[in-house]
């Protein structure tokens, strides 16, 4: 089969058009944008001190938050799900963070950094072995490997501590020249630019959606079903290492206790961004945006003076809150 | 019996398939010659598509050989089948509900720029070209499949299959989910199939639309072939008691053919 001569065909008109279905297949996400800005409204609102520097401080706690979400938006679209990702973020936050004490020179820092991501990949492919070979369910399996990984970040971090390179804390803090472009955002763009454009681009971001459809019939069509969801935590791992070096990158130590936190916002940022839990469904950007919607939530509640423990409850029920009306789309969907 | 000169596209020889000790598929033989139909007719748990899951390499049998015009082939998942021209199409789940109908045209076999991105624009006027040949009214190529009908998404299977050049196509009751109209549809489909030499192995539960199709019809009854009949040959009533009794029209009793009339 050759990559047939492009004759790019347009049935049903140009840009307009173009747009349209745009609009169409991301109008979750565009709606969650909508409520962004009333959130942001309201946020200036609730703290008048809120201004277009304290975006920065925003786009550099969401960072690692954001990532972690794509990290968890991959393996959900193949219709698996990885709560160890807080714990990786932890261990390889760590680790970087015990390496790069006592400052070593720039250079060696990049070294650990590709050190860190490989590690990243390990762990991943770790997960992904276990529960594309003992078939034991993908909850169990990253349950278990959650406290693994936590294991280790004690073991080589008993308590918070290290350092981070200078250019890597650079990197997330402050903002690019003008202070209402925060260098957080930036990278972030950058990393889902280089990551998650070309894989929904390829041959195996196409497999990720179909056997998140449907394993059986991705499976009959010729898709080798345990390599992709195998890679779908690579990836999920690989992803959740610049998260966990993100963290280090912000807060400038390792900190080796996962906050827990993470994994009910990751899942409940897929959630509200967009992608199904039964898989098949969704991209990054929509998560991207959600962790930012609940970031502020959280940090209005603290504006207002709400205990932060009923932060917690918000969350929880948010995240109850969009699966109903998930399944009910999704019922109203299948009935039609 | 007039007798076929050319290498059978399919010769399914000693055909055995176990589930534990359940022995789904016991020393089936079966052949299929270029545009040709054999329809498999046999009661729920037959056997028949087990049988079939061993020539498109979702399930290998444990024992036999299958050969493809007249060499040995070894079938040991759906891709090595494909990589044979066979190609399957289901009564459901052969397709990836959120993924578009090119998408699922092309899974598995995706176009591809020469930088290695999915090469959308050539699967959709791919997709296109074929449709318009299949089914003219299908506009629907930008929508996942789960909001299109049946009839739609088996044109799409089909579609699939034809547009990677299948010699041989298993069809396991491809018309069991669609109302008539669509019914018809694929039937015409089927026949146009036939006289372009694709050789089709046909599931169905409906007796008059294997007549109506079938060059040949072979019985299943508990794992085994019973009769490998001609329809000229035989009432759709001897069938039918094959079907039931698993017996040939001569073996049957009197008695045994009254009570099925009953
Ligand atoms: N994957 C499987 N595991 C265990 N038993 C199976 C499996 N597939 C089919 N069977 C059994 O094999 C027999 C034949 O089934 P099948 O080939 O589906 O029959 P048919 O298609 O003729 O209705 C049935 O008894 C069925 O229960
Ligand atoms: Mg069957």
């Amino acid at each position: 089969m050759s990559a047939t001569t492009a004759t790019i065909e347009q049935p049903r008109g140009g840009p307009a058009d173009r747009i349209g279905s745009f609009a169409r297949d991301n109008a979750w996400t565009l709606g969650l944008l909508g409520f962004l800005a009333v959130l942001l409204g309201f946020t200036k609102f609730a703290n008048p001190n809120y201004g277009l520097d304290s975006l920065q401080g925003t786009a550099t706690s969401v960072l690692p938050l954001a990532l972690a979400a794509v990290a968890q938006a991959v393996v959900v679209i193949s219709g698996g799900i990885d709560l160890s990702i807080s714990s990786q973020m932890a261990l390889t936050s760590c680790i970087a963070a015990t390496l790069m004490k006592g400052y070593p020179g720039e250079g060696v820092a990049v070294g650990i950094v590709i050190l860190v991501l490989l590690i990243g990949v390990v762990l991943g492919a770790v997960n992904g072995a276990l529960v594309v070979l003992t078939k034991v369910p993908d909850i169990v399996v990253t349950l278990s490997t959650f406290f693994i990984w936590a294991g280790f970040a004690l073991l080589v971090r008993p308590a918070p501590g290290g350092a981070a390179a200078d250019w890597l804390k650079g990197l997330v803090v402050g903002g690019l020249g003008i202070d209402w472009l925060p260098k957080a955002a930036i990278l972030l763009i950058v990393l889902v630019a280089l990551i998650w454009i070309p894989l929904s681009r390829s041959r195996l971001g196409l497999s990720l959606y179909a056997i998140g459809s449907n394993p059986l019939a991705a499976f009959r069509s010729g898709v080798a079903v345990n390599r992709t969801k195998f890679l779908a935590y690579v990836i999920t791992g690989f992803v959740a290492a610049f998260a966990g070096l993100s963290l280090t990158a912000s807060t400038g130590i390792g900190t080796p206790v996962p906050e827990p936190t993470y994994v009910l916002i990751s899942i409940a940022a897929v959630v509200l961004g967009g992608v199904s839990l039964a898989g098949g469904i969704g991209g990054v950007f929509g998560p991207i945006v959600a962790v930012v919607v609940l970031q502020l939530i959280r940090d209005d509640m603290t504006f207002m003076h709400v205990d932060p423990n009923y932060g917690l409850v918000a969350q929880g029920l948010i995240l109850i809150g969009v699966l109903m009306v998930g399944s009910l789309i999704q019922q109203r969907r299948s009935r039609a | 019996m007039t007798v076929a000169p050319e290498t059978p596209l399919v010769d399914m020889r000693n055909i055995n398939i176990s589930f534990g000790g359940l022995h789904a598929v016991r020393d089936v033989s079966l052949d299929l010659h270029p545009g040709e139909l054999v329809g498999l007719v046999g009661h729920n748990g037959a056997g028949k598509s087990t049988l079939m899951r061993a020539l498109s390499g979702a399930h290998p049998a444990d024992s036999g050989e299958i050969l493809i015009e007249g060499k040995t082939a070894t079938i040991r998942n759906p891709r090595d089948a494909k990589n044979l021209a066979i190609e399957t199409i289901y009564q459901t789940l052969a397709l990836a509900e959120n993924i578009d109908a090119p998408g699922n045209m092309f899974l598995g076999r995706e176009l591809t720029t020469r930088l290695g991105n999915l090469d959308d624009s050539s699967m959709e006027s791919e997709a296109r070209k074929i449709m318009k040949r299949l089914n003219p009214n299908f506009t629907s190529f930008k929508q996942a499949v789960v909001t299109l009908s049946g009839g739609q998404r088996q044109a799409i299977a089909i579609a699939r299959a034809i547009y990677f050049n299948a010699r041989i196509l298993i069809m396991d009751e491809p018309t069991a989910a669609l109302g008539p109209a669509e019914t018809a549809q694929v039937h015409s489909l089927v026949r146009q199939l036939k006289s372009d030499g694709i050789g089709i192995f046909l599931i169905s539960h409906d007796i008059h639309d294997v007549f109506d199709l079938s060059d040949r019809i072979s019985v299943m009854y508990h794992g085994r072939i019973v009769a490998t009949v001609k329809p000229a040959e035989v009432t759709s009533d001897e069938v039918l008691g094959m079907i039931i009794l698993g017996k040939r029209p001569g073996e049957a009793t009197e008695e045994e053919l009254d009570r099925l009339r009953t």
